[in-house]
């Protein structure tokens, strides 16, 4: 279900994002952005730190956005489209090598206000799914625990975005200039439920000679966190 | 301008700061240790208990995917025994924990006993001492804690004379546990006994015996308010530590019977009825008599019909075996051919008898004995070794494993000359068949209606069963080699189970369908231990 309202999701924004495309509304000519973001996260929930070693993650992620209002405005309103990963490692217990991640696909809109022609405030908002995937590796060598799961996640974030002059007068590259940017805010992920099972053996014989299973409930993973977030990409 | 990038600045600086705010430490919990404390089954449920985080699971492996329960026990828990049944099923477990002595983000804590059911409810007796070791009655009412002698006890000071005896079938109150200290003679309690119900005049009671070197102590359970009474066995002044092994009740005649180590006699302690003057005083006193049993007696047991009864006692280091009758003073000596240390009684026929009479079968483990006794206990006293019968088994026994209702022994041995490890003693034709077998019997374990016996060889991923209806023998192969083989009761369908128990980081189990036992009809649980790790209570 929750797959689905994501999908349902990014078509949305994509429709959105075609129709503004078709007129450039933008006041310095450059619509579209596209970057990457990375960043440290703070979660606020101990559960995750079970397979982290480190009670902060760190996520990166592609970003890509068009602007929809008129030009004349000095308000930006884009729409955007992106994914995020937070990948962790670390030990459990004495007894198992841990590793979780989380991809994230999200959809959302920024509203940027050109404060001065090369910076500008931001208010962020987003929404996605997120799979949550967990592995324990037994260090006594007796096998590896995985499972998965997916969940709701949203964020809202402020930032600044900086953004330099165009790369050329004309030409090709008459839109094409930097942004960075600096962003800090909440992710809000719905807890999710772990459970784990063996890692089925890679050799097809093996795994169906594999003796059936019970799955073991782990727990509610929550994966929330404030975010500091830098970013880095094109404005075009 | 400059006011607007000013503000921003520190908009975004309080945006860093807030974001942060949000951090935390790791739970120290997430880096103890997960070994778990030798699993117990009682009902259709086993329990797990991991002493350093200091909770305890409960699986109900009868239902397929039922959830686990986890739930948190007393401090530093170091003993996990299922709570004896008596004659309704409990389906519980008893956890005694040691409690903590405090230190670094660590509160003091007392010592506890926890009683844990199959729907994870727990009931948590405070006993305020440190004890390690425990002991139940035979009916499961009632729990006694006691210190076992070791080399540390972990605390400044600790009295190693002090009990609590613990009535499980009531909630826990201020007088609920009983503490008490026992008198001691120097020593320290060794073990404890616990009688069956005995009269002495007119009001049944329990006892239980706390045993010590050179004197034991007995506490009236029914009373416990009741001053103990203390019994030396040798006199102030000998210095030989007589360590009391083994007890036996006669209910019927009030008498205890006590084997002890380093001591070549039997005794016998007779409760009898006094009259007391108030409620707190004793309304029994014990006589004691001492009977030679020639040289290191080692098994003993009760033979004869109540009001009627008798000690018979095996002593390997005199090679006799004898028959005591404390009422009357008197010991019938039976020379053996064979020295023998256990005695097992049993009713069945023999060669040239069809009737089923009561005999013994005198055996020796160790190995280093060959052949068995059978002793007729009819008319012993005139008979003496006429009603002895020795059978040569040709090789040394281990182990032995009585499956009276069979009405056979399955004895275990040292390999050798190419025969099987096992074999099965049939006690009415007394002949002795070979099982081929490679494993010993050492960790085998019948299921719950002992219909087959199981074996779980170390190192090897397969189990052994014997059918002990056909007494056809069969193996398992699992996915891991397994530690120990745990009976678990029969479902509502009459469906046995046996767990094997795997070496596994986080708990590895398989389950057995004793019935049916196909690779195909087993379920395997791994990394239970891990359940609800997300959820604890621990975790910030």
């Amino acid at each position: 279900m929750k797959t689905y309202a994501t999908t349902l999701a990014l078509a949305c924004a994509l429709t959105v994002t075609q129709r503004a495309a078709a007129q450039d509304v933008s006041h310095t000519g450059s619509p579209w952005y596209a970057g990457v973001v990375a960043g440290p996260r703070y979660h606020l929930d101990g559960s995750r730190d079970a397979f982290s070693g480190s009670t902060v993650g760190f996520a990166a992620g592609l970003l890509v956005s068009r602007d929809v209002l008129p030009a004349s405005s000095r308000w930006e309103l884009a729409v955007e489209l992106g994914a995020e990963l937070e990948a962790d490692t670390g030990e459990l217990h004495q007894a198992w090598r841990t590793s979780v991640s989380s991809v994230a696909p999200f959809a959302g809109v920024s509203v940027r206000f050109r404060l001065l022609r090369w910076l500008l405030p931001y208010l962020r908002v987003n929404a996605g799914g997120t799979w949550h995937e967990v592995s324990l590796d037994a260090m006594d060598g007796s096998g590896a625990l995985t499972g998965g799961a997916w969940g709701f996640q949203g964020s809202a974030g402020l930032g600044l975005m900086f953004q330099t002059g165009t790369f050329a007068r004309e030409g090709a590259f008459r839109r094409v200039r930097f942004a960075f940017t600096l962003e800090g805010g909440a992710v809000y992920a719905a807890p999710v439920t772990l459970e784990v099972e063996p890692r089925a053996p890679s050799d097809e014989r093996e795994a169906a000679d594999r003796l059936p299973v019970q799955r073991v409930r782990l727990g509610e993973l929550d994966a929330s966190a404030s975010y500091i977030r830098l970013g880095v990409g094109l404005r075009f | 301008m400059t006011h607007r990038i000013q503000r921003l600045s520190f908009s975004l600086g309080l945006l860093a700061a807030l974001a942060s705010a949000g951090c935390h430490d790791r739970d120290e919990a997430f880096d103890t240790s997960l070994n778990a404390l030798t699993p117990v089954t009682t009902g259709a449920s086993m329990f797990f208990v991991v002493p350093a985080s200091a909770r305890a699971m409960v699986a109900n492996l009868a239902q397929e995917g039922a959830p686990l329960r986890s739930v948190p026990v007393g401090l530093d828990p170091v003993i996990l025994q299922a709570r004896v049944d008596g004659a309704t099923p409990r389906g519980e477990a008893l956890i005694l924990s040691r409690g903590a002595r405090g230190d670094l983000g660590v509160s003091p804590e007392p010592g506890s006993l926890t009683a844990l059911t199959a729907a994870g409810v727990t009931r948590r007796y405070a006993l305020g001492s440190p004890f390690n070791a425990l002991a139940q009655t035979d009916d499961g009412r009632f729990a006694m804690t006691y210190f076992r002698p070791q080399s540390a006890s972990g605390r400044l000071l600790f009295n190693p004379n002090e009990v609590a005896l613990v009535d499980l079938d009531a909630p826990p109150s201020a007088t609920n546990p009983t503490l008490r200290t026992v008198r001691s003679f120097g020593g320290v309690p060794n073990d404890v006994a616990f009688s069956p119900p005995i009269e002495i005049g007119g009001v049944p009671r329990r006892f239980a015996v706390v045993l010590s070197d050179a004197y034991v102590t007995l506490l009236d359970l029914d009373h416990p308010a009741r001053s103990e009474v203390t019994v030396r066995l040798t006199l102030p002044e000998d210095p030989r530590a007589i360590r009391p092994e083994q007890v036996l009740f006669d209910a019927a005649e009030a008498t205890i019977y006590l084997r002890a180590a380093a001591s070549n006699d039997v005794y016998v302690l007779k409760l009898n009825a006094v009259s007391a003057t108030d409620a707190l005083q004793n309304d029994y006193r014990p006589t004691i008599n001492q009977l030679a049993a020639g040289r290191s007696p080692a098994d003993i047991a009760l033979i004869g019909d109540a009001g009627a009864r008798r000690l018979l006692v095996v002593s390997p280091g005199s090679r006799d075996a004898r028959v005591i009758d404390a009422r009357a003073n008197t010991i019938t000596t039976v020379p053996l051919d064979a020295a023998a240390n256990r005695i097992l009684l049993f009713n069945a026929a023999a060669p040239g008898d069809a009737t089923p009479r009561d005999r013994a079968l005198l055996y020796a483990t160790g190995g280093g004995v060959s052949a068995v006794s059978f002793l007729e206990l009819t008319d012993i006293d005139a008979r003496r070794a006429q009603n002895v019968e020795t059978l040569n088994l040709g090789r040394g026994i281990l182990s032995a494993l009585p499956l009276l209702d069979r009405g056979v022994v399955m004895l275990g041995h040292q390999t050798s000359g190419g025969l099987g490890q096992l074999s099965l003693l049939d006690l009415a034709r007394r002949t002795a068949a070979p099982i081929f077998a490679e494993v010993s019997l050492s960790g085998a374990q019948f299921d719950s209606d002992r219909r087959s016996l199981w074996i779980a060889p170390r190192g090897s991923d397969r189990v052994g069963f014997i059918d002990l209806q056909t007494f056809r023998p069969g193996e398992l192969r699992l996915d891991e080699s397994t530690e120990l083989v745990v009976p678990l009761r029969g479902d509502a369908a009459g469906r046995n189970r046996v767990v094997a128990v795997h070496q596994g980081a986080g708990g590895w189990i398989s389950v057995i369908d004793a019935n049916d036992p196909r690779r195909e009809t087993v379920r395997s649980l791994r990394g239970y231990l891990l359940s609800d790790l997300l959820d604890r209570e621990g975790s910030p």
